[in-house]
C-alpha cells in the first residue's frame, strides 16, 4: 500500500472512530448519543455524590451512592436535611426508611418489564423535543460538562436542560423550565466521586431507624378498561396493560421519554370536586367521572404543565365493550 | 390448626362481625387487608353459609352488587371515625412526606394549593378500599362494569375548587395519605422509566414530613 493509501485508510479509521463516539463534524457531541450515555451511566458507574434538589423556594440536599456488587445493583438516596429519609434500591427492590416511628416501605417491583431500568430512547424523545447541544462547556461540581437542552415542541411538556460530565456523561445538573423559561425544578450535584469506597453497610438500613413496615398494594397486571382519545405527540403508554392495586385502583403510566404521567382510577361512591395541586414541577389533578351508574375518581400525577393534565382528563374514557 | 386456617377463620369472624354491626376497627382493617378477589369469594361463601344456617330471608346482603357491603363498611368507619379524635387519625397515616396546609404559606402565590378534593372524610377513602373492581364485579370472568362507551355517556362532575382559607381549616390526613401514595407510586415508576437512576425519587423524599 502506498503512503497516500495508508493515509487515506488512517483518516477513514479516525472518522469512523469519531463517529462511533458520537461526535459530529464540528466536534459537537451528538445530543442523542449524549442522552443515551447519560442513561447508561446511572447503572454502569459507581458513584458517591451530594446534590441539591430545589423547587419553588424549597431546597434539599441529598446523597446518592451507587455500586455494582456481585451482579446486583445497589443504590442509596439519603435526605441530608431534616427528615433523614433514605431510599435504598437493590436491583428492583425499593426500601424507604423513615425516622421517628420508623416506617419502612418495601415495594417489590414487578419482575417484568422492570428487570432493569428502561433505557432512554432518544428517537422517542425527538418526537416531543428538539435536542440542542450547547457549544459552551460548563463547569458543575468541579467537573467539565456538556450542556444539552430539550426544547419542547408543544405546550404539553416542560423544557429540560441537562449538564453531563465530559468524561463519563453522568448527569451533573438537571433543570426543568416552564414555557417562560422560569425554573421549576433543579437537581445539581455539588460534589461527586466516581471511585467511591462503598460497602454493604452503606446500603443497609439501620435497624433502629424503622420498626414498622408500610403495607404496600402489590401491583397486578390487568386489562386496561380505559383509553385516551388523544395524547400529546411522543407520549405513549409505558405498559400495554394497567396495574391493578389491591384496593381496587387501576394505574396507567404515560411517558414521552423524559416526562411521565401516572393515571390512577378508582371506583368511588361519592363525587369529588375537580381540583389540581401544583408542587413545583409536579401537577396532580383529580376528577370524578360517571360511567353508567358507577362513579370513578381519576387522579393524574405528572411533571407536565397543568394544561396537559386538564386535556388528558377531558379525553380519558372507558374503552369500547370487549 | 395452621396459621393459614387461623387467618381464614379470622376473616370470617370479621365478616360476621361486620354483618352483625359488631365490627371493630381491627375487623375493618383486617378485611381491607384482604385481596379483593379472595374477599369476594369469602363473602359469597359466607353469605351462602349464613343464609343456609340461619334461614334469614330478611337480611339482604346483596352480594351481587357489593355496594351495600361497601356502604356498610363505610358507615361503620364513618361512625368510628367520628368517635376518634384527631390524634388517632394522624396515627393512621404513616410518616411519609405529608403535604400540610401549613406548607401553603411557604409557597409562591402562583404555586398555591387548591386541592380541595383531598380534603374529604376518612370514610370515603376507606370505602374505596372495599369497593374495588373485583368486589364490584360478581362475575369473575366478566370485565368490571363499564356500561358507557362514548364520551357523551360520561358525566363530568365539576364543582368550584375550595378556597385556600377553607382548605387550611380542613383535615387532610386521609387525602394526604392517598396523595402520598400516588406521588410515591408515580415517583417510583418514573424512576424506572426515564433513565435517570433514583434521581426522580428526590422529589418525594424531599417533601416535608407532617410533624
Amino acid at each position: 500500500m502506498t503512503l497516500s493509501g495508508l493515509l487515506r485508510v488512517s483518516l477513514m479509521m479516525l472518522c469512523a472512530s469519531l463517529s462511533s463516539l458520537g461526535y459530529s463534524a464540528s466536534n459537537t457531541p451528538d445530543a442523542a448519543h449524549l442522552l443515551e450515555q447519560m442513561s447508561n451511566s446511572f447503572s454502569t458507574l459507581d458513584y458517591d455524590g451530594i446534590f441539591i434538589h430545589s423547587e419553588n423556594t424549597r431546597m434539599n440536599s441529598m446523597r446518592v451512592q451507587h455500586q455494582q456488587r456481585k451482579g446486583k445493583e445497589y443504590e442509596s438516596l439519603v435526605d441530608l436535611d431534616g427528615n433523614k429519609i433514605q431510599v435504598i434500591r437493590i436491583d428492583d427492590t425499593v426500601i424507604c426508611v423513615y425516622p421517628n416511628e420508623a416506617v419502612a416501605d418495601k415495594q417489590v417491583m414487578s419482575s417484568t418489564p422492570f428487570k432493569r431500568f428502561i433505557g432512554l430512547d432518544s428517537e422517542h424523545l425527538k418526537l416531543g423535543y428538539n435536542l440542542v447541544v450547547s457549544n459552551k462547556v460548563a463547569r458543575i461540581a468541579g467537573r467539565e460538562a456538556y450542556q444539552l437542552r430539550l426544547e419542547p415542541k408543544d405546550q404539553y411538556r416542560y423544557a429540560h436542560e441537562v449538564w453531563l460530565d465530559k468524561g463519563n456523561y453522568f448527569l451533573l445538573k438537571h433543570d426543568m423550565l416552564d414555557q417562560n423559561d422560569a425554573l421549576l425544578d433543579r437537581i445539581q450535584f455539588t460534589s461527586v466521586t466516581f471511585d467511591p469506597d462503598l460497602k454493604v453497610a452503606d446500603f443497609t438500613p439501620n435497624k433502629e431507624s424503622y420498626s414498622k413496615q408500610l403495607v404496600e398494594p402489590k401491583a397486578r397486571r390487568v386489562k386496561s378498561l380505559w383509553k385516551f382519545d388523544w395524547l400529546p405527540e411522543g407520549f405513549s403508554l409505558v405498559w400495554p396493560e394497567a396495574r391493578a392495586l389491591n384496593h381496587g385502583t387501576s394505574m396507567l403510566l404515560l411517558s414521552d421519554g423524559m416526562a411521565t404521567i401516572s393515571v390512577f382510577v378508582e371506583p368511588v361512591m361519592k363525587t369529588k370536586a375537580t381540583s389540581y395541586l401544583l408542587i413545583g414541577a409536579t401537577v396532580a389533578g383529580e376528577k370524578t367521572l360517571k360511567v353508567g351508574k358507577q362513579l370513578y375518581l381519576v387522579t393524574m400525577v405528572g411533571e407536565v404543565p397543568k394544561v396537559t393534565i386538564e386535556k388528558l382528563m377531558s379525553v380519558f374514557m372507558p374503552k369500547a365493550r370487549l | 390448626m395452621t396459621a393459614s386456617d387461623d387467618s381464614q377463620q379470622a376473616v370470617l369472624e370479621s365478616l360476621s362481625a361486620m354483618f352483625d354491626d359488631e365490627a371493630n376497627q381491627q375487623d375493618l382493617h383486617d378485611l381491607m387487608a384482604q385481596d379483593s378477589a379472595d374477599l369476594n369469594d369469602k363473602m359469597a361463601a359466607f353469605h351462602l353459609i349464613q343464609h343456609t344456617l340461619r334461614k334469614e330471608t330478611d337480611v339482604d346482603l346483596n352480594i351481587q352488587s357489593g355496594f351495600n357491603l361497601a356502604a356498610r363498611v363505610s358507615a361503620q368507619i364513618e361512625q368510628e371515625t367520628g368517635e376518634k379524635n384527631a390524634s388517632n387519625v394522624v396515627a393512621l397515616a404513616p410518616l411519609l412526606p405529608s403535604l400540610t396546609p401549613d406548607m401553603v404559606s411557604d409557597i409562591a402565590p402562583q404555586k398555591r394549593y387548591f386541592w380541595s378534593g383531598f380534603a374529604v372524610a376518612a370514610s370515603v377513602a376507606f370505602a374505596i378500599v372495599v369497593g374495588g373492581n373485583l368486589l364490584l364485579n360478581p362475575e369473575p370472568n366478566k370485565a368490571p362494569t363499564v356500561a358507557a362507551h362514548t364520551a357523551s355517556d360520561i358525566d363530568t362532575l365539576t364543582v368550584p375548587v375550595t378556597s385556600l382559607a377553607e382548605l387550611k381549616k380542613q383535615p387532610m390526613d386521609i387525602d394526604n395519605l392517598r396523595l402520598q401514595n400516588y406521588l410515591r407510586q408515580h415517583a417510583e415508576q418514573a424512576t424506572m422509566t426515564v433513565g435517570r437512576g433514583m434521581i426522580p425519587m428526590a422529589r418525594i423524599a424531599s417533601y416535608p414530613i407532617k410533624e
